[in-house]
């Protein structure tokens, strides 16, 4: 069985964005979460990633009610 | 607008209508989310269709018309509201070495207080507006590149074909746009007093205890 790759908090730090994004490889978020299982450091920066992401993902609009593009919105329905 | 794209068929019309219009609601909200103005935003999604009908020839896969009416849309609002600050700062992203990165955590956790994550505290204490200002004030490219990540959820992978860059630049410049934007956020923290310029309150007193 393959085992996963120890890292150290320099490697773990690289890794963390994509972490974050859920955009790593599945054999690069074994190693990190491994890693985060015995450092706390670590694991309160992931946190903090993951809480500032969520903050971000917060801000996305809802215009679907908005009268915006009145004009832009004629025009292609006429074509 | 202008009159019809007239070199169009009828048909080649209606599927041009067909891909648009479903499509013009994602147009609004990003690019109200990039200019945060409704009127920049109807000139940029007015901008956008123009060159949209303009290029619709190109158009070879219908499947990717999203990814490729946003690369229009980011490309109109990069090159219409960028500064040439901004340029300067762009030619980072082939340089050798990267401008150090700050990090809010960094700034902002204190290991020694294994009781608390005075960190996240000081997160909630922003409210929503206090991130779009943050946003607001990063040059375009980053303002774009964080948007399109953080608020409207892309993957690299996506992000790439959008602003027809390679997923590593879109990497790069991820980390360097954050790296931005956490800076701004901390300033707004000391602005507000809820960090001192040496990280959290309780810092202070971790130091003179010692």
């Amino acid at each position: 069985m393959k085992t996963n790759r120890e890292i150290d908090c320099r490697e773990a730090l690289k890794l963390i964005a994509a972490y974050v994004d859920q955009q790593s490889t599945k054999s690069d978020s074994k190693s990190l979460e491994k890693h985060l299982e015995s450092c706390r450091h670590c694991f309160d920066r992931v946190e903090f990633e993951k809480m500032l992401k969520n903050r971000l993902k917060g801000l996305k609009l809802d215009t679907s009610s908005s009268e915006m593009s009145t004009e832009v919105r004629r025009f292609l329905e006429d074509l | 607008m202008e009159a019809p794209c007239t070199k169009y068929s009828p048909e080649e019309r209606k599927q041009l209508k067909e891909t648009i219009l479903p499509l013009l609601g994602d147009l609004e909200r990003v690019g109200l989310e990039l200019c945060r103005s409704p009127q920049q935003t109807e000139e940029l999604v007015a901008e956008t269709v123009a060159k949209a009908c303009e290029k619709f020839h190109t158009l070879r896969d219908h499947s990717k018309a999203k990814q490729w009416l946003l690369r229009i849309l980011t490309n109109q609002f990069i090159s219409k509201y960028r500064s040439k600050k901004t340029r300067r700062e762009i030619t980072y992203d082939e340089a050798s070495e990267e401008p150090e990165q700050f990090s809010l955590f960094d700034e902002l956790s204190q290991p020694v207080f294994w009781w608390g994550n005075p960190e996240q505290e000081v997160i909630t204490k922003f409210v929503d507006n206090d991130f779009r200002e943050a946003i607001g004030l990063l040059n375009e490219e980053s303002r774009t590149i964080v948007i399109m990540c953080d608020v409207e959820g892309y993957s690299y992978d996506e992000i790439a074909s959008i602003m027809d860059i390679p997923v590593g630049t879109v990497r790069s410049r991820l980390s360097r746009a954050r790296s931005e934007l956490q800076k701004k956020l901390y300033n707004h923290a000391i602005d507000m007093g809820w960090v001192s310029n040496r990280g959290v309150e309780q810092r202070t007193t971790a130091d003179e205890n010692e």
